[in-house]
């Protein structure tokens, strides 16, 4: 199989064997050099190192919503990537943008919700704060996604929160 | 009967409490929120008791309740640590009428001293010099009312604030509107106001550590520099400081003696300067421990928590008569470990740790309250560590820190620990020219180059995982379609 990668804006075009499961070291070409691969350790399913010319690599690949890498952590660092070709077959996909005109805003990490300055029925402007949500001594200031009258309002001030939960509506 | 001390607190401080109060022969009981309840403090801690709830009000600040458990469990002392209520002068007071002792300094000293305004008044009376501040701010009309008398950028801070809590930079009229408009939403920044002043983005951070006893006795301790900070929590710190000259030195030790025996201050402190080339200005002084209570520990070689333990007890320091300054043998640094990752705009990173080593030679020590399998709350700060290295040269000991940085692994939450190995490599840093705006004006994390090789073995393991993923995806599907009715019919040929 041939793969073609873009990593920190650099094209890397990589050829696998397709029967390769890496359980053994197996080699890989990369652009014109080879390189040894190997799997180091695992959970279950889940791969967490790999040997790359002997040299131990802690991994771990961020899926974007299509399923496609977008990003890669080696020993911490993070690498931005994407995925341009599979053999003959083009991946070029279309970022897509945050949709700012739903109007709902969810929180993105579990917390506590420390002041609300707004309730049902006020009118806001965009780009105002709504409420401040703490997490881990962090005071975001969730800003109005855009102007409008509040619809609802789904926390009160003191609640904690789990991610992903409904902060508040505007219409 | 063994004599009992509550310990209303979390994390790492917690920990350095019970071990400490332990070793003296003191029972610790801790008392903990049930957030915490599977933290480490809970398994080393004598006896632990839980709150009823996990937010602060009704957990860690709840005054009642502390006081109620240490009458209940009769405990002579409580030990309040650091941050929480360990600068609140109406605790102190509480447990002064329950006949508790608060170890830490005296409630009156502690009112003076969570009144910055007060207090520099105090130091100006002594003639020490204070940066150029204003008077009090309750209202956004206030502001208006100073007109242009102050320099830009200016920076704002709630009277009596801590830990960094509310401080805001501004660097032009119109964002300081905003920011005093806004930290004016809460009311306790009403009731207390809050003050501005002069803000040094190329200064330095210093902070010199203090005893002093019932009998007047002080001893001072090698000056820090905390200069590197992000969101005023403080990331990187040295000492002796490389920015201060003995001259310097000299001067701080004596504003701080003359000071803190016009308060009558007794028990641990840290006084604050800011040091700006051959000028310096007093800040204000912390009354409790610090993260970094770890540098002057390795310097004097003694434990802290005892020493401050036996001072609230009546103690005079051993070995001191008069003023004594201890002099540094050693270069120590001491870096915060965060659950935060830097590659997200430092969000927080909370979860359960899947795995976690750590390789420690005799110059190093790595606090930590994480394990294999220990869960870090969203609801707390995300400091989870701190690491110190020693050597006799300031070369060396950041070699060293670099190096110990890299025999860290931890997986499943995400950590500062690259941002810090990328800061210990920084060329102003290694040549000591830190300052307080450092992480904006001397480092970018983000323009570090990476090296072609670096990239091409995260190409290879990229396509690695992304080979055995696929290949794994592709062997499900033809289960699936193994599934599906009429497969083996098809296969045999159709009939």
């Amino acid at each position: 199989m041939k793969y073609k990668f873009q990593v920190d804006k650099e094209n890397f075009e990589i050829e696998i064997p397709n029967v390769a499961t890496f359980h053994s070291p197996t080699e890989v070409r990369v652009n014109r050099t080879k390189a040894e691969v190997a799997i180091g350790e695992s959970a279950g399913d889940d791969i967490l190192s790999f040997f790359v010319n002997h040299r131990l690599f802690h991994v771990e690949m961020i899926r974007d919503e299509g399923g496609y890498p977008s990003g890669l952590y080696v020993n911490d660092e993070y690498f931005p990537v994407s995925l341009v070709k599979i053999d003959q077959v083009f991946y070029y996909r279309e970022k897509s943008l945050p949709t700012s005109n739903s109007g709902v805003a969810r929180s993105f990490i579990p917390g506590y919700i420390k002041k609300v300055f707004f309730s049902v029925g006020d009118r806001v402007e965009e780009n105002e704060i709504v409420l401040i949500h703490e997490a881990m001594k962090m005071e975001n200031e969730i800003r109005a996604p855009k102007s409008g009258i509040i619809k609802a309002m789904g926390v009160n001030e003191g609640d904690n929160v789990l991610a992903n939960h409904l902060l508040f509506e505007i219409e | 009967m063994k004599e009992k001390v509550l310990i209303p607190h979390r994390g790492i401080i917690a920990l350095d409490i019970i071990h400490s109060l332990n070793s003296i022969g003191l029972e610790t009981v801790l008392m903990h929120s049930p957030e915490d309840a599977l933290s480490l403090p809970v398994k080393l801690a004598d006896k632990s008791f839980k709150f009823y709830s996990s937010r602060l009000e009704d957990s860690y600040l709840d005054m009642e309740a502390i006081i109620e458990k240490a009458l209940e469990i009769g405990a002579e002392s409580i030990h309040p640590g650091y941050g929480f209520l360990s600068e609140s002068p109406e605790f102190a007071r509480l447990c002064k009428a329950n006949r508790i002792r608060f170890i830490g300094p005296d409630e009156a000293v502690l009112a003076l001293v969570e009144d910055k305004l007060a207090l520099r008044r105090v130091a100006t009376q002594l003639g020490i010099s204070v940066l150029s501040h204003s008077e009090l701010i309750r209202s956004p009309l206030d502001f208006e009312s100073l007109g242009d008398a102050h320099k830009y950028p200016i920076i704002i801070k709630p009277l009596k604030g801590s830990g960094g809590h509310g401080i805001r930079v501004a660097d032009f009229p119109k964002e300081a509107d905003d920011q005093i408009a806004h930290l004016l939403a809460w009311e306790e920044n009403v009731k207390h106001g809050v003050f501005i002043e002069e803000f040094l983005p190329f200064a330095h951070h210093i902070e010199v550590p203090f005893f002093r006893d019932v009998l007047g006795n002080i001893l001072f301790l090698p000056e820090i520099e905390s200069s590197i900070q992000r969101r005023f929590q403080k990331l990187f710190q040295e000492s002796p400081s490389v920015n201060v000259t003995a001259e310097m030195r000299e001067g701080m030790f004596h504003d701080g003696e003359k000071l803190i025996a016009k308060i009558g201050y007794v028990g641990l402190g840290y006084i604050e300067f800011i040091v700006d080339r051959d000028r310096r200005f007093f800040s204000e002084i912390n009354p409790t421990f610090q993260i970094n209570t770890l540098i002057p520990e390795v310097h004097l070689t003694q434990n802290f928590i005892k020493k401050q333990f036996a001072i609230s007890r009546g103690e005079p320091l051993h070995h001191v008569e008069g003023v004594r300054i201890i002099k540094p043998r050693h270069h120590v640094l001491l870096v915060s470990l965060m659950a935060e990752d830097p590659f997200r705009n430092f969000e927080p990173s909370c979860g359960q740790v899947s795995d976690f080593f750590h390789y420690s030679t005799i110059r190093n020590i790595f606090k930590t309250v994480i394990y294999t399998g220990a869960r870090v709350s969203p609801i707390y700060d995300p400091f989870i560590g701190k690491i110190l290295a020693f050597a006799f040269k300031r070369e060396n000991t950041i070699r060293d820190m670099r190096k110990f940085l890299d025999n860290i692994i931890i997986r499943g939450i995400r950590t500062n620990l690259i941002f810090l190995k990328h800061l210990l490599e920084n060329e102003h840093l290694m040549r000591g020219e830190t300052c307080i705006d450092f992480l904006h004006l001397k480092f970018d994390f983000f323009r570090t180059k990476r090296a072609e090789e670096e990239l091409l073995q995260a190409a290879v393991l990229l396509a690695a995982c992304f080979h055995i993923d696929n290949q794994k995806k592709n062997f499900k599907a033809k289960l699936g379609k193994m599934k599906q009715p009429g497969f083996f019919r098809r296969l045999i040929g159709g009939f």
